[in-house]
C-alpha cells in the first residue's frame, strides 16, 4: 500500500492525503501540466517532497536504501529515449540483476522479436513497450512475490490498441498477486474499465479520490477537465464521451 | 554480431605488450652501441614514452566513454566538454608570454597545463550547475568556454615569436616525449586513480543510458552520479592532456570503435577502451620512433588512423542493420 500524507511540492503539488490500497491499480487522470508526473515521481521516491511523507508498505520511503527501494520499486519514465544505438535487450539487462528475462513479461508486451534490434531505431510504441519492460524487469523477483510498486508515466502513450489491451490486463494480474500499480493516463474509458481507484488532480490539488463510479462523474470531470461529458452505462463498464462545443 | 569479450580483452593486452617490447627491443638491434648507453636509452627514454602513450591513451579513451553516456551525447568527448581548452590556453601563456631563455618549461608546461584544465572544468560545472547540470548545459558551457579559450589563444599569437610559435603549435597537436619519470610519478597516479574509478563504477554507469531518473530509480544518487563522473573525468583527463598536450580523436573514435565490436556493457567496454586506447598511442609512439628523423604530431597520426577507421565501422556497422 501506498500512503502520502500532507506532501507538498513548491507549487506544483499539494496532497493531503492519498491512499493506495496494496494490490490494486489507481489511474491519475487531470489536465496536462497538473502535476500528474510529479506525483508519481513523489510516489517513487525520485522526488524530494518540501513537506509530509510518502509511505510503502507502512515504510517512509527515504529510509528505504536506494539500492533496496530499486528493487521494489519500478518506474516508467515517459518519453524516454537513449542517444544510443544499445540492442534493446542489452538496454533491458542493464537495469535487472535477475539475469534471464521472463518469457511472461516478454510475452505480454510482445517484445521477443525486438530484443537484437537498437533501441534508437525502434518506432515510439515498440520503445515504449521495451520501456516497459524495462521498468518491470528491473523489479521482477518483487513483482514474482506480489511484494512490489509500478509507478508509471503514461504507460499507455504510443501503443495501439492490442497492445493497450494486453498490458492493462498484464498490469491486472499483477495487482491480482498483490502489486500496487499507480499510473498517469488521458484516456477516461479504458482507466474506467481498469482502475480500482482513480484520482482526479487540478492545478497540483488532488480534488477527487476513489472507486471509478463515484468518481469518473459528470460533475467531477467537468470540474477536472472544464468541459461536459456524457456519461452512459453500458453493461457495467462506464461510456465516457466528452461533449463537444456546438457548431 | 558481438565478440567474445574476454577474448577481444585479452588479444588487446597481448597487442600492447608486443608494441610495448618492440618500442623497448628496437635500438638493441643496432649493434654499434654500448650496453650503458643501451641500458640509459631504454629507462630514460624508452620506459617514459611507454608509459606515457599507456597512460595517455587509456585516461583519454575511458574518460571520453563515460563522459559519452554521462552526457547522454555520442559526440562528447574531453575536446568538446572543454576540459583540455584551459590547458591550451595555459600552455600558450606559458609558451607564449615567458621567453624561453628565462625559464626551464619542461617542468613548469605540466603543472600550468593541470591548473588550466581544473580551472575551465571548474568553470564548466558551475555554469551547468546555474543550468541545473543538464546534459546539454554543460556542453553548451564546455563550447563556449573552448570558444573564449581559443580566442584568448588567438590573440597571444599576435605577440609570440616565431620559436614560440612552433612550441606552441607543437603542444598542441600533442607529444608523448615531454615526460620523464618525475612527471609520470605525479601524473601517472591521478590517471590511475581516475581510470579504476570509472572502471570500479562500471554498472552505475550503465544506468545512465536511460538518463539521470532512471539511474536513481536502478539505485544510484543521480546529482553525485553525474557530479563525481565530471569530476573524476577531469582529473585524469587533465593529468592526460598536462603530460602530452591535446591529442584529438582518441577519445571520439575508441569508444564508439568497440561498441560497435563488443557491445555497450560498460563493465567490459571501459577496460576494453583503456587497453585501446593504449595500443592506439603505443603505435603512434611506435610510428614517431620508427621516423625518429622527424618528430610527427600525436594529433596527426591518431586522426589520419582514426578517421577512416571510424567511417569504415560506421558503413560496416550501418550496413549489418539495414
Amino acid at each position: 500500500m501506498i500512503i502520502l500524507s500532507d506532501v507538498r511540492v513548491n507549487r506544483r503539488l499539494q496532497i493531503k492525503n492519498l491512499y493506495v490500497k496494496a494490490g490494486t491499480s489507481c489511474h491519475i487522470l487531470g489536465e496536462n501540466g497538473a502535476g500528474k508526473s510529479t506525483l508519481l515521481r513523489v510516489s517513487a521516491g525520485l522526488l524530494d517532497s518540501e513537506t509530509g511523507a510518502c509511505k510503502f508498505h507502512g515504510q517512509p520511503l527515504d529510509a528505504i536504501p536506494l539500492s533496496r527501494l530499486a528493487t521494489l520499486r519500478g518506474f516508467h519514465e515517459q518519453a524516454n529515449t537513449t542517444a544510443f544505438d544499445i540492442p534493446a535487450g542489452d538496454y533491458i539487462d542493464f537495469y535487472s540483476d535477475n539475469g534471464a528475462l521472463d518469457k511472461r513479461l516478454t510475452n505480454a508486451l510482445d517484445i521477443a522479436h525486438l530484443l537484437h534490434r537498437p533501441v534508437s531505431q525502434l518506432s515510439g510504441g515498440e520503445q515504449q513497450r521495451i520501456n516497459l519492460v524495462r521498468c518491470m524487469g528491473q523489479v521482477w523477483s518483487a513483482l514474482e512475490n506480489g511484494k512490489a510498486m509500478l509507478c508509471l508515466d503514461e504507460p499507455l502513450q504510443g501503443l495501439d490498441v492490442r497492445h493497450q489491451q494486453s498490458l492493462l490486463l498484464f498490469l491486472r494480474t499483477l495487482c491480482e498477486m498483490g502489486n500496487t500499480v499507480l499510473m498517469s493516463s488521458h484516456d477516461l474509458n479504458l482507466s474506467a474499465r481498469f482502475a480500482d481507484q482513480v484520482v482526479l488532480l487540478k492545478a497540483g490539488n488532488c480534488i477527487a479520490s476513489g472507486p471509478v463510479e463515484t468518481t469518473l462523474t459528470a460533475a467531477k470531470l467537468k470540474a477536472c477537465f472544464n468541459i461536459g461529458f456524457d456519461i452512459t452505462n453500458n453493461q457495467n463498464a462506464l461510456q465516457i464521451q466528452p461533449q463537444w462545443p456546438s457548431a | 554480431m558481438t565478440s567474445s569479450p574476454r577474448a577481444v580483452l585479452s588479444s588487446l593486452v597481448g597487442l600492447c605488450l608486443l608494441v610495448a617490447v618492440i618500442i623497448l627491443a628496437k635500438d638493441s638491434l643496432d649493434g654499434e652501441l654500448a650496453h650503458q648507453t643501451l641500458w640509459h636509452i631504454m629507462v630514460q627514454l624508452q620506459l617514459p614514452l611507454i608509459l606515457t602513450a599507456a597512460l595517455v591513451g587509456a585516461g583519454l579513451s575511458v574518460s571520453a566513454a563515460t563522459l559519452q553516456v554521462t552526457l547522454h551525447n555520442p559526440l562528447a568527448d574531453p575536446g568538446i566538454i572543454g576540459i583540455s581548452s584551459g590547458a591550451s590556453l595555459m600552455a600558450a601563456v606559458v609558451l607564449l608570454l615567458f621567453p624561453s631563455s628565462d625559464i626551464n618549461y619542461f617542468y613548469l608546461l605540466p603543472v600550468a597545463c593541470f591548473i588550466g584544465a581544473l580551472c575551465s572544468t571548474w568553470l564548466i560545472y558551475m555554469v551547468a550547475r546555474r543550468l541545473q547540470a543538464s546534459a546539454t548545459a554543460v556542453i553548451l558551457a564546455g563550447i563556449a568556454i573552448s570558444t573564449v579559450a581559443g580566442a584568448a589563444i588567438a590573440w597571444l599569437y599576435l605577440l609570440a615569436d616565431a620559436q614560440a610559435l612552433r612550441n606552441l603549435t607543437f603542444w598542441l597537436m600533442g607529444s608523448l616525449h615531454q615526460t620523464d619519470w618525475w612527471i609520470l610519478a605525479v601524473a601517472g597516479p591521478i590517471i590511475l586513480l581516475s581510470l579504476s574509478y570509472q572502471i570500479f563504477h562500471s554498472k552505475t554507469l550503465n544506468w545512465l543510458y536511460g538518463g539521470a531518473t532512471l539511474a536513481a530509480a536502478a539505485g544510484a544518487e543521480p546529482s553525485r552520479l553525474v557530479r563525481n563522473n565530471l569530476i573524476v573525468c577531469a582529473l585524469g583527463v587533465g593529468a592526460c592532456v598536462s603530460i602530452a598536450g591535446s591529442i584529438a580523436f582518441v577519445g571520439l573514435l575508441v569508444p564508439h570503435f568497440l561498441r560497435m565490436l563488443i557491445g555497450y556493457d560498460n563493465r567490459t567496454l571501459l577496460p576494453a577502451c583503456a587497453l585501446t586506447g593504449a595500443l592506439v598511442l603505443l603505435l603512434v609512439a611506435l610510428c614517431s620512433e620508427l621516423t625518429s628523423w622527424m618528430t610527427l604530431p600525436v594529433s596527426m597520426v591518431t586522426a589520419t588512423i582514426g578517421g577512416p577507421l571510424l567511417l569504415l565501422a560506421l558503413y560496416k556497422g550501418q550496413w549489418k542493420m539495414s
